[in-house]
């Protein structure tokens, strides 16, 4: 007998389209939100959660549960933002960064927006790690898993970037 | 401030752009239906190819069969004719000796 979202995965890999589309909806947010934060940019965030979806597709025979499944579509999508990466080099610019040391209240919208541009800053390893941690709410262990990365290295990976925001963003801490 | 906070604050869910299913169930329509050869169709191509070789093969052989036939009846039939014309010389020969004895 399966649970609802077994039976949705196993319909879908059974060629229902519906199905399929309902697993669409359920994980698209999620997809979407880590290439959104990866490369601020809509369109290119948009492509890729379907590029990623075209691919679960053709992998659904391979899907075992849902747990599974967001496990499979963290790590494309993580893989599909590093290869975007290695195709372009985004530069937020030092006068960006400036103005961030400006902004003190971590409630303020424009603080948030540049702490989103400062990600841009950080190399693809550091800010995927950063993306997973703080969106998706995971352990270190479970974003070393995902990243296909030893836990010291994420470890690291996480330390040296909040290092960097701090340093830009001139914050103390 | 609080750089946790703030992260947290920054990096949340967003809400995705209408359409995403939708684009991806078309992009695998057309998938699809741009798939003219199937490997069932391309079975067919194979066996219809296999038969026609096979032919072909077969035609040459049963010609050469038939050519080798009729050189060698032709053959015999040559020696048949030499063999009746020496007779027949013989034959004359002997008629003569006969009428002069």
């Amino acid at each position: 007998m399966f649970a609802t979202g077994d039976a949705t995965l196993h319909r879908a890999a059974a060629g229902d389209h519906e199905s399929f589309a309902t697993l669409i909806h359920e994980h698209q947010d999620m997809v979407f939100s880590i290439a959104w934060h990866f490369l601020h940019d809509r369109a290119r965030a948009e492509e890729i959660a379907q590029e990623v979806f075209l691919q679960l597709y053709r992998a659904l025979g391979e899907i075992e549960s849902p747990a599974h499944l967001t496990f499979w579509l963290r790590r494309v999508t993580a893989n599909r933002c590093i290869d975007e990466s290695r195709r372009r080099w985004r530069v937020v610019t030092l006068d960006q960064a400036a103005d961030i040391a400006r902004a003190a209240d971590e409630t303020d919208p424009l603080l948030i927006r540049r702490v989103g541009q400062l990600l841009q800053r950080l190399p693809a390893q550091q800010r995927l790690a950063i993306t997973m941690r703080y969106q998706e709410g995971l352990e270190p262990s479970e974003i070393g898993e995902i990243l296909d990365m030893p836990l010291n290295t994420v470890k690291s990976h996480l330390r040296r970037g909040l290092s960097a925001l701090r340093e830009w963003l001139g914050v103390t801490l | 401030m609080n750089i946790d906070g703030t992260l947290r604050k920054t990096v949340t869910r967003t809400s995705a752009p209408e359409g995403i299913a939708a684009g991806v169930l078309s992009r695998l329509d057309q998938t699809s239906t741009r798939q003219p050869f199937r490997p069932a169709s391309s079975m067919l191509w194979r066996v219809a190819a296999a038969v026609v070789l096979t032919a072909a093969l077969a035609g040459l052989t049963a010609h050469q069969v038939i050519e080798h036939r009729r050189t060698e009846g032709e053959r015999a039939r040559r020696e048949v004719m030499t063999a009746l014309h020496i007779a027949s010389s013989k034959m004359r020969a002997a008629q003569h000796a006969i009428a002069h004895d």
